[in-house]
């Protein structure tokens, strides 16, 4: 492939102006081959013979003696060294380089920022300034696209009938079934960009007859179906949260999974300050646990069959006519005090309001929430339109059956993989139905496994590609480094088919590859091109209006069925609809709400599992019609009653590499929301896999609750009295008997906390600190991920969490408090709290954990023997030991080394490790500074999780900086630190989170938990 | 103490067949023996014990700690457990040997050899678990000393665990010394009676050229008291700097300022129990019963009942200042601690440490073997849990969200009992070629070995 054209981003502006056609990728990757990496000869740096010493001589004499003894026996492999005499534009050895691309694997292309050094991609950003993601934030999965990049799983060679065969001999067996083909059946993932569009549309003039399909497992066909019809175009209903004061999810769990997630959070995070101007109000009827129902102000259970019940009697009450609301509040059991505040707060907010509904829920639901939404005139103000969006509506799996009952002579399969998680039954065998079926993927996976001819695809990182981003944006996906197991991008494969078969068509004979097409594509100059290149998209956003709702008779979906179960096949916060199920880093991240790892259960209420008769690690089987899975039980609090939720895409057992045999397929069942009959079932108790077992801050063995003070929230009126209260004693003061001195504690503060060690003056240099606002945190695990890449952590597989030896270094802790049916959640990222007077630095024997004058509590792994003590007496339990050799247990390849980030050591057995406050990152930033002495100035270094972040939740900055980002955020009357009471002083700042109850339903100070 | 009847000195050799020439001929006989039977059987246990540790030991280094059940909550797990339950049985020894000797308590003359190397093989096992727990021993094991290096990083004199290197290693060497010291006289006895030039030869060396001059007796005296002297601060103090350890973390349940004199009555209270436990088999064995009597098996016990007082004085003192201090955190760690997940070895610990040893209230299970043996045995199980439940404070500290229950290995399992293995290996090695009885001391305290006993030999 040619990538020529490959431009960094340079966002420092030194390579503004630079002349481009930089050769950067090419030579950059030329290096890549194993064989031919550039080796720094280790020549030691043996003194002089004048310069040599007796004592030298002897141990020259000693070592030569060894590496004669040692040299005599193996013969050293025969090794080239090439000089980098040719060096790339712009590349400096082990300097990192940023090129601009964008987000191809989710329905919504974020700009992305890739890091690469040497010519390897290691990290991920948010491309700041895109239109979509203006914050550069980050998702999970985009985060950890890096671990599918360097899978070792995937597929290095094109095969037929199992063989491996070269990419010729496969495009002529390809070319050679398509040639005569009556009736060829083309499926795709929905999110093809525009010049992969444009070559589809080729390849269908080319082969007459062919039918395109998208295929999406998961994808919310139905609602998109419905805005089709309401709104009059196949388009998507956008969010401008930031308008909104009062928000209503109804099973949208649009700040982990639905939608754009981070422009949803953007927006709903810009609203969520206390004492800012617009403190929004969140209301959240859910069926199952997820981030935005933990984030909710008010939440209610919803039983998901009865969602028509919500919103038909809240478009009622809405109307002045409150009673069928009312008498569907006393059947399904919703706080009745809460649906008046509901609805008190949305007539009250009409033109600031949003109703978002989840994509499983019945057409009728979603038709029933435009017209809602239009009642509360959200169009142009919290909602809007684009009606050419990047994802198309996804073909009805059942035409797809169809399709391929009827026979095709060839069906092509292209990025999907419906031998795994095709809705429903029948897949497999209507496969067998097509003469001559091709698929291409990164990995051999099901659907690979069972076509004639198998190909590799290119990851997105190693693709040309383009994206519809926004109305008026296109987005650019440039490659980062060339693919590296030999694949091939599919645009190239459809435009190596298409110009077999469209013979006498010159201008696409001349096209050399996909590059090339969509060049020519975007049809611009060179230096416009470069341009875009740089930037990573065009154009920019163009405001569209969400249309008036038009009336469309909907079948009202049946009644909830009393004693049935509702069964929820939901998205995956991490693995989404199992289109990741392959990466390891996503499937070691924990669930949000549940904390599992390595596992999809059936989560159910308490309550439900003991009528049920099943505990934890039990199975039960769902039953759907005609089919049938088991699944593995978790009770979980907060789940609606008589409500399974699980997710999907789990139980693959080909091409997933680690993730084969993880969890249960439930795709047989169907997809979204399904009425189903639940059993006990039969079966050995399963190990699930948690990295939290207990949720209830305030665990005690008695009736009375142990305070511990440990993640604060309260209510606007707890606020405004905590404010109202005289000014805060000295925090150095503290009362031990009643936790920590915070919101909303009372004021008993009675022993000083003293240091016997020598106060150091921290006030010449930087002092790093972070804060964290749990007020903002939504619990996406971007943090955990961005961590994960910037930081080289690794993965140690189901046992070992299960043990309690997983290796985040920052993880979302969660506590849970009130009722078990509706508890409140309050999440809390944990990492290492960077104390100036750390417990774990004074026991350590060998002094391999240490404080720096910047405030940083320091890890020395080669200094670290392990004694495990400094873990032991942490407070805050952040530190990770490698209890194994974690490093070369996951490194199954040599290629997943290229993966590592050459500025953070890779850590061995015996070892323990933590949060460094991404020391990398503040060394790299000082670097930056032309005079070494010179202070950063605030902002200039931003920790991995920071950036990563799509609530903005975590600051990182210099705390001697006075008004700076963390000096304001440590004098915020909601900040604390944890365990302020041991007098370990942590550099960690919380903010407590204010729940912004209805003033209605907002009870009176009780100290809050 | 009422001197019983049948003794004619106090806590002395007993019975009218202990002639000094008798004494000799006792103490010498199981290492101028064969071995017997009874003894091959055993030595073969305490072997395939050693073996046990051995493979458990090496396999730990090969693999990792990972190999253990320890997590990242409880980052010490059955070895630190293991480590101070031995370092704590070797303190009996020194008492005895030392503050004993010092006080002039003669009836220790009988047992002081035996729990002076009782104290050595208990150092020796304890000292296998502060190498092989970390997580790289190879370093560790020069690491951990304050050896000037190139990367110029000085040990961290703030850490327990450095004082813990210094203090249990000085009270290694000490120990060894002051046990050497008073085997020479006997060591030299030995080679005097030997009849194969191997054994001369051996004993000869090891005894130093002992002739049993007067000087030599004067000197030898004077080092003796001088070790002596030097271990008995070392009682204190090598339990007080363990238990420092934990009482100078931050984790509730083991921040405690009652920790160093818990520890050392704890130290004790284990150590007689297991001299008592392996002292009862070996005067039957080696047919001593003459020698160690019931007199000093009911001395014993006394120290037992009055050091597990303490404990258990120990243990509600922490549970009173835990509910007395206010402190949330500290009330929930002693609460956790009897009904948490590991209520059952503190109900263990508390039934084994202060409720069963109260039965020694009473003389006749002080003197019945049948009745003590139980009790000591459950002294050494509560004592091992006594620790094991202390570190386990680790599995719930401050935050909820960070809890984790340990469950051991095979591997843990396996340097448990193969950690017995060594020691009863050490302690069977010893029997069979040391005199297990300071011979020149008992005889000092045999019917007329006294110049006012009347019998002069």
């Amino acid at each position: 492939m040619s990538s020529n054209d490959a431009t960094p981003n340079d966002p420092t502006g030194y390579a503004e102006g630079a002349p481009a056609g930089a050769d950067a990728m090419h030579q950059g990757l030329a290096v890549l081959g194993r064989s031919e990496v550039p080796i720094h000869d280790d020549h030691v740096d043996a003194p002089s013979a004048s310069e040599m010493t007796r004592r030298t001589a002897m141990k020259m004499l000693s070592l030569t003696a060894m590496v004669g003894m040692v040299s005599g026996c193996v013969r050293k492999p025969e090794r080239r060294i090439i000089a980098m005499h040719d060096r790339p534009e712009y590349q400096q050895p082990g300097m990192p380089l940023y090129y601009a691309s964008t987000w191809l694997e989710g329905a919504h292309p974020y700009g992305l920022l890739v890091k690469q050094i040497d010519g390897r991609p290691i990290k991920l950003e948010g491309l700041q300034g895109h239109p979509l993601n203006p914050g550069g934030k980050s998702t999970g999965p985009m985060q950890a696209s890096l671990y599918s990049l360097y899978d070792p799983e995937r597929l290095r060679s094109p095969k037929q009938g199992g063989a491996d065969v070269s990419w010729s001999a496969a495009d002529k067996a390809v070319v050679g079934a398509l040639k005569g083909a009556q009736r060829v059946l083309l499926v795709t993932r929905s999110t093809l960009g525009p010049a992969e569009k444009a070559l589809v549309a080729r390849f269908r003039k080319a082969v007459p007859g062919a039918l395109h399909m998208h295929y999406e497992p998961a994808q919310d066909r139905v609602r998109r179906e419905v805005w089709k019809q309401v709104y009059g175009a196949p388009g998507e209903v956008t969010t401008s949260l930031e308008n909104a004061k009062v928000i209503l999810s109804i099973d949208s769990d649009f700040l982990g999974t639905d939608g754009d997630v981070l422009g949803n959070t953007r927006g709903f995070s810009a609203t969520r300050d206390p004492n800012g101007e617009v403190f929004s109000r969140l209301y959240v009827a859910e069926s199952g646990m997820t981030g935005t129902g933990t984030s909710a102000d008010h939440r209610i259970p919803l039983r998901p069959s009865a969602a028509k019940e919500f919103v038909v009697g809240l478009a009622m009450a809405l109307g002045g006519d409150s009673k069928t609301l009312s008498a569907s509040a006393g059947r399904f059991g919703w706080d009745p005090k809460v649906l008046e505040a509901l609805v008190k707060d949305l007539n009250a907010n009409r033109g600031a309001a949003a109703v978002l509904a989840g994509p499983h829920l019945p057409a009728f639901v979603h038709s029933a929430v435009a017209s809602l939404n239009a009642t509360l005139g959200a169009a142009g103000k919290t909602l809007g339109w684009n009606p050419t969006p990047a994802a198309a509506i996804a073909t009805d799996p059942a035409e797809l059956l169809q399709a391929l009952n009827a026979g095709p002579d060839v069906a092509i399969f292209l990025g999907v993989n419906p031998m795994h998680d095709f809705p429903g039954a029948g897949f497999a065998d209507a496969l067998g139905k097509a003469k001559f079926t091709v698929a291409q993927g990164l990995t051999e996976d099901e659907t690979l496994a069972a076509a004639e001819i198998a190909l590799p695809s290119a990851h997105a990182l190693e693709s040309w590609n383009d994206a519809a981003v926004s109305p008026g944006v296109k987005g650019l996906a440039q490659p980062m480094i060339a693919p590296l197991f030999g694949g091939r991008q599919i645009g190239d494969s459809l435009l190596a088919w298409t110009k077999a078969l469209a013979t006498g068509d010159d201008a696409l004979a001349k096209t050399k590859d996909f590059h090339a097409w969509l060049k020519s594509a975007w049809g611009l100059g060179q230096t416009a091109w470069e341009g875009a290149l740089r930037k990573g998209y065009v154009g920019s956003a163009a405001k569209t209006t969400l249309p008036a709702p038009k009336g469309a008779g909907f079948p009202e979906p049946a009644d909830p069925v009393e004693g049935g179960y509702d069964v929820v096949l939901a998205l995956h916060p991490n693995t989404g609809d199992g289109r990741w199920q392959g990466n390891a880093w996503l499937l070691e991240t924990p669930e949000t709400c549940n904390k599992v790892v390595w596992d999809n259960v059936a989560a159910m209420a308490p309550s439900t599992a003991s009528a049920l008769g099943v505990e934890e690690g039990d199975w039960i089987k769902v039953t759907v019609g005609e089919a049938s899975v088991e699944l593995p039980v978790l009770p979980q609090p907060g789940v609606q009653k008589n409500t399974i939720v699980t997710h999907v895409g789990y139980g693959r057992t080909k091409g997933a590499g680690h993730g084969n045999g993880v969890g249960v397929n439930v795709a047989a069942l169907g997809v979204g929301l399904l009425a189903a009959k639940v059993v006990k079932a039969s079966g050995d108790k399963y190990l699930i896999s948690r990295t939290q077992h207990v949720f209830d801050q305030d665990y005690s063995h008695t009736d009375t609750p142990v305070k511990r003070h440990i993640a604060l929230s309260g209510t606007p009126k707890e606020y405004a009295e905590y404010k109202a209260q005289p000014p805060r004693p000295d925090p150095s003061t503290l009362d031990p008997t009643d936790g920590t001195l915070s919101f909303p504690d009372t004021q008993k503060h009675k022993i000083p906390l003293t240091q016997i060690d020598e106060a150091v003056d921290y006030s010449k240099g930087a002092k790093w600190g972070l804060a964290i606002d749990l007020g903002q945190c939504t619990g996406c695990n971007a943090c955990m991920l961005a961590c994960q890449t910037e930081n080289n952590i690794v993965i140690d597989g189901k046992e070992e969490v299960a043990k309690g030896r997983d290796m985040s270094w920052i993880r979302i802790d969660r506590y849970e408090a009130g009722p078990e049916d509706n508890p409140e959640i309050l999440l809390q990222p944990m990492l290492c709290q960077h104390c100036d007077n750390a417990p774990c630095e004074t026991v350590c024997p060998v002094n391999a954990t240490t404080h720096s004058p910047e405030g940083l509590n320091e890890q020395v792994y080669n200094r670290c023997v392990g004694t495990r003590y400094c873990n032991n007496n942490c407070p805050y339990k952040v530190r990770r030991f490698n209890f194994f050799n974690y490093t070369g247990k996951q490194t199954t390849s040599p290629v997943q080394e290229l993966r590592a980030n050459p500025h953070v050591t890779v850590r061995t057995r015996g070892v323990m490790e933590k949060c460094t406050f991404c020391i990398q990152r503040i060394n790299a930033a000082k670097f930056a500074v032309p005079d070494r002495g010179e202070r950063l100035k605030d902002g200039a270094v931003t920790t991995a999780c920071q950036q990563a972040c799509p609530a903005d939740a975590i600051v990182f900055g210099d705390a001697n900086i006075k008004g700076g980002k963390i000096d304001r955020a440590r004098k915020s009357d909601l900040a604390y630190h944890v365990l302020e009471e041991i007098n370990v002083r942590p550099n960690v700042t919380y903010a407590a989170r204010i729940r912004n109850v209805h003033p209605d339903l907002d009870h009176p100070v009780k100290g809050g938990h | 103490m009422t001197p019983p009847e049948e003794t004619e000195v106090v806590g002395g050799v007993s019975g009218p067949q202990a002639t000094l020439q008798k004494i000799d001929d006792d103490i010498a006989a199981p290492f101028e023996s064969f071995p017997t039977t009874r003894w091959l059987a055993a030595f073969t246990v305490a072997k395939i014990g050693a073996a046990i540790f051995g493979i458990s030991f090496v396999y730990t280094i090969a693999v990792g700690i990972g190999s253990w059940g320890n997590n990242n909550p409880v980052g010490w797990g059955f070895a630190i457990t293991n480590f101070v339950f031995w370092i704590g049985i070797g303190h009996a020894g020194t008492l005895i040997s030392a503050i004993l000797y010092l006080l002039r308590q003669k009836w220790r003359t009988s047992i002081a050899r035996f729990a002076e190397a009782m104290t050595i093989f208990a150092v020796i096992v304890a000292l296998q678990f502060p190498m092989v727990h970390t997580g790289r021993p190879w370093l560790a094991a020069y690491w951990l000393l304050p050896l000037p290096n190139a990367n110029g990083i000085w040990v961290n004199f703030r850490s327990p665990l450095l004082w813990d290197v210094f203090a249990v290693s000085t009270y290694a060497l000490v120990s060894l010394m002051f046990w050497y010291t008073g085997l020479i006289p006997d060591l030299a006895a030995a080679r005097d009676r030997a009849t194969h030039r191997v054994r001369k030869l051996v004993y000869g060396i090891l005894s130093l050229g002992w002739k049993g001059s007067n000087r030599a007796w004067q000197h030898y005296e004077k080092a003796y008291l001088l070790f002596a002297g030097l271990s008995t601060p070392l009682v204190l103090s090598v339990h007080s700097v363990v238990s420092f350890d934990f009482a100078t973390s931050v984790i509730p349940g083991w921040h405690t300022t009652i920790f160093p004199p818990y520890f050392v009555a704890g130290a004790i209270f284990s150590g007689f129990a297991m001299v008592a436990t392996l002292i009862i088999i070996m005067r039957k064995y080696f047919k001593l019963q003459h020698i160690i009597t019931i007199d000093h098996l009911d001395v014993m016990n006394r120290i037992v009942l009055v050091t597990s007082l303490m404990v258990g004085y120990a243990y509600m003192m922490e549970l009173f200042i835990a509910w007395y201090s206010g402190v949330a955190f500290e009330r929930f760690a002693f609460m956790n601690r009897a009904f948490g997940s590991y209520g059952w070895a503190y109900a263990i610990m508390v039934t084994c440490n202060v409720i069963l040893p109260q039965l020694l209230w009473f003389k006749k299970i002080r003197r019945t073997i049948k009745y003590m043996y139980p009790i000591v045995i459950a002294v050494n199980i509560g004592m091992w849990f006594e620790r094991f439940v202390i570190i386990m404070a680790l599995h719930r500290d401050f935050l909820p969200s960070s809890w984790h229950d340990f469950t051991p290995t095979i591997v843990d399992y396996g340097l448990l009992v193969g950690s017995f293995g060594l020691f009863l290996t050490l302690l069977l090695l010893f029997c069979r070629f040391l005199p297990t009885v300071a011979v020149a001391e008992a005889k000092a305290v045999a019917p007329g070995a006294q110049p006012t006993g009347g019998h002069h030999a």
